[in-house]
């Protein structure tokens, strides 16, 4: 199922990203709303993190939440008390999600199947409730309020401001693609052949003498690396930390942004991301109960389309190639 | 801490475990069938509460109204379950497991907007049944005698699930095609329609559990969530697929909460999720389950 952008070999920065960095840049400029670009970008970071898992390894993590909320208290926290670099604290923020990775990971590799569907659910409701009930430190139902957002102070004298919405954009667009050429570096390489050898066949992986434990573990820690700064992103945007942030909705909103995208390639969720955000702005405002229409899509699309957007628009693109050249052909 | 007040909280979880127990035996009989997990099964707990609304409100101010409510509601609850397995999860059968526990989790979505769409976001709530009203006195402590009733009913509801399944010709069929589904599928039994009674009878029950706590609790569109995710560790503690570990697991989920409200309230949820993970960690099968 997993074949595009799997290629060994490719260069680190090639047509695929220079599209994907081009697209993702025009997003401020053609949508009607002001903070919806940098929002988007952030979800598609954490729903790319998530199919590290599901897509690549063949995990279902309900588990994304806690990470998500560690990066996002992480760096909220560094922020109000310490007054970090905003950069040192995403820095903490990718630690704390690639730590509880390891700690949800650890644990939740030793079962598979429904069972550890059940642990990653079970460690993020931990989560969640310790973060709930710690209020002087996280605010607890209110959420971490009073975020600053400092500008970025580079050297003396240098300072990169991210004050307004086209300027936060602009940083936010920096780190994403920047993280998304190391996350399809690593799953283009070795490590990543041997992620995909685990889902498609378990048994054959061991047979063959992978340690498949390690290797889920480093995807779990992987993942959580990326979540947990997607997650201080997260905190620079809001200027808050919402409880949410750490609830299983947000588990369960890159699993629905995955899948509409497309499990099977790198930039499925990215474009999940791009259509739950922007239908989810514009259809909440037309009529309260869109969640409806949200979910009888993603019904649709695991009954009949399986491959999600991204397996719509590859299906497309083949067709049109092969009619092109068989255009070509006859003339 | 009198006496008296921990025996009514020792009441108050057996109440409490009871509806745990009565959703958490169709979402266990469903697993060990149907070997998926049900996200939508919380969703339809407020579905069976909304329907007793419905029909308790339609038929007004009669005495009965509350009880026909009950005894219908969660056969409506039983029509939208097989629908939901003829027409949608069926098709999922031969795709990777992580499908099925997706398409339910959709489903819940759209069963929740809709309850909202229908009945409005806010909450609804009858009155307690007129026969069942008031409290019995216990000395120390009194008690509704609705609650006492629940336990009681619920009691017996597992008791006939349990004849149907270990006495009924029927339910040997049930428990072959929870051991071995294509085994009884090679025996010339529609398998396929074992599923489709076994889903709605599940789901039923859930909307039967929903139906019952109408008065106690009230009907809110998001009362499917809480509940569904706390008997996800009443079955994970009971055993997947276990009658007798839902009833345990239920009995243990709910006394545990409400003691741990006079105890630690903050620590409650905590513990109970902690719980579930050790359990899986370190006795996958449950306490009481087979596999």
């Amino acid at each position: 199922m997993v074949e595009e952008g799997l290629e060994r070999h490719k260069p680190l920065i090639d047509r695929e990203i220079c599209m994907l960095a081009g697209l993702a840049f025009l997003l401020p400029f053609v949508l009607p709303y002001k903070s919806l670009p940098a929002e988007i970008l952030i979800y598609a970071l954490g729903a790319v993190s998530f199919n590290i898992l599901l897509g690549y390894t063949g995990m279902l993590s309900f588990g994304q939440g806690a990470l998500f909320g560690m990066g996002a208290y992480t760096t909220g926290l560094l922020l109000i008390h310490l007054g970090w670099h905003p950069l040192a604290t995403l820095v903490c923020a990718s630690l704390s999600g690639a730590i509880t990775a390891l700690v949800v990971g650890l644990f939740s590799i030793q079962r598979i199947g429904l069972y550890f569907v059940m642990l990653t659910l079970a460690f993020n409701q931990l989560v969640f409730f310790i973060a709930y009930q710690l209020k002087g430190l996280t605010g607890g139902d209110d959420g971490l309020l009073d975020v600053p957002r400092p500008n970025l102070s580079i050297f003396p004298g240098l300072q990169i401001p991210l004050q307004t919405n086209l300027q936060f954009f602009l940083f936010i667009w920096i780190v994403f693609i920047g993280c998304i050429i190391v996350i399809r570096r690593i799953l283009c390489s070795p490590f990543g052949r041997v992620l995909v050898a685990i889902k498609e066949n378990p048994e054959r992986a061991v047979a063959v003498g992978y340690n498949i434990q390690y290797y889920k573990l480093t995807a779990f820690i992987i993942s959580g690396l990326f979540t947990g700064l997607a997650g201080g992103l997260y905190a620079l945007f809001m200027k808050m930390v919402p409880i949410t942030a750490v609830e299983l909705v947000t588990s369960t909103d890159f699993i629905i942004m995955s899948l509409l995208g497309g499990l099977g390639s790198l930039y499925g969720p990215i474009i999940g991301a791009v259509v739950v955000k922007i239908a989810s702005e514009i259809l909440s405002e037309i009529w309260a109960r869109w969640l409806l229409v949200l979910g009888l899509t993603f019904i649709v699309f695991m009954l009949f389309m399986k491959e999600g957007i991204w397996g719509l628009i590859t299906a497309a693109l083949e067709k049109l190639k092969v009619n092109l050249s068989g255009k070509v052909e006859k003339s | 801490m009198g006496a008296g007040l921990i025996l009514m909280q020792l009441l108050n979880g057996i109440v409490l475990g009871a509806i745990y127990v009565l959703i958490a035996v169709g979402l266990s009989v469903v697993f060990g069938m149907l070997n998926i997990i049900n996200f939508a099964h919380g969703a339809v707990y407020a579905l069976g509460a909304y329907f007793a609304f419905s029909l308790a409100s339609l038929i007004g101010a009669w005495t009965g109204s509350f009880w026909i409510a009950v005894a219908v509601a969660p056969l409506g609850v039983a029509v939208v379950g097989a629908g939901i397995e003829v027409s949608l999860l069926r098709r999922m059968y031969d795709v990777v497991h992580e499908y099925q526990i997706l398409l339910t989790f959709a489903i819940a979505l759209v069963i929740q907007e809709l309850i909202i769409l229908i009945w409005g976001p806010i909450g609804k709530s009858v009155s307690m049944p007129p026969q069942l009203a008031g409290v019995i006195d216990f000395g120390m402590f009194t008690f509704p005698k609705y609650r006492i009733f629940l336990v009681v009913f619920i009691a017996l509801v597992c008791m006939g699930i349990w004849l149907f399944i270990h006495k009924t010709s029927y339910g040997a069929i049930v428990r072959a095609g929870t051991d071995n589904r294509d085994m009884v599928n090679c025996l010339g039994i529609n398998i396929y329609r074992v599923f489709t009674l076994v889903f709605s009878l599940g789901v039923g029950l859930a909307g039967l559990a929903g139906a019952l706590a109408l008065p106690m609790r009230g009907a809110q569109p998001l009362m499917g969530d809480t509940i569904l995710l706390l008997c996800f560790v009443v079955v994970v503690i009971g055993g997947l697929g276990s009658l007798e570990g839902a009833i345990l697991g239920g009995l243990i989920v709910g006394v545990v909460e409400s003691m741990m409200i006079l105890l630690w309230p903050q620590g409650t949820m905590i513990a109970i999720f902690a719980a579930m993970a050790i359990v899986i960690l370190t006795r996958p099968r449950g306490l009481w389950g087979l596999r």
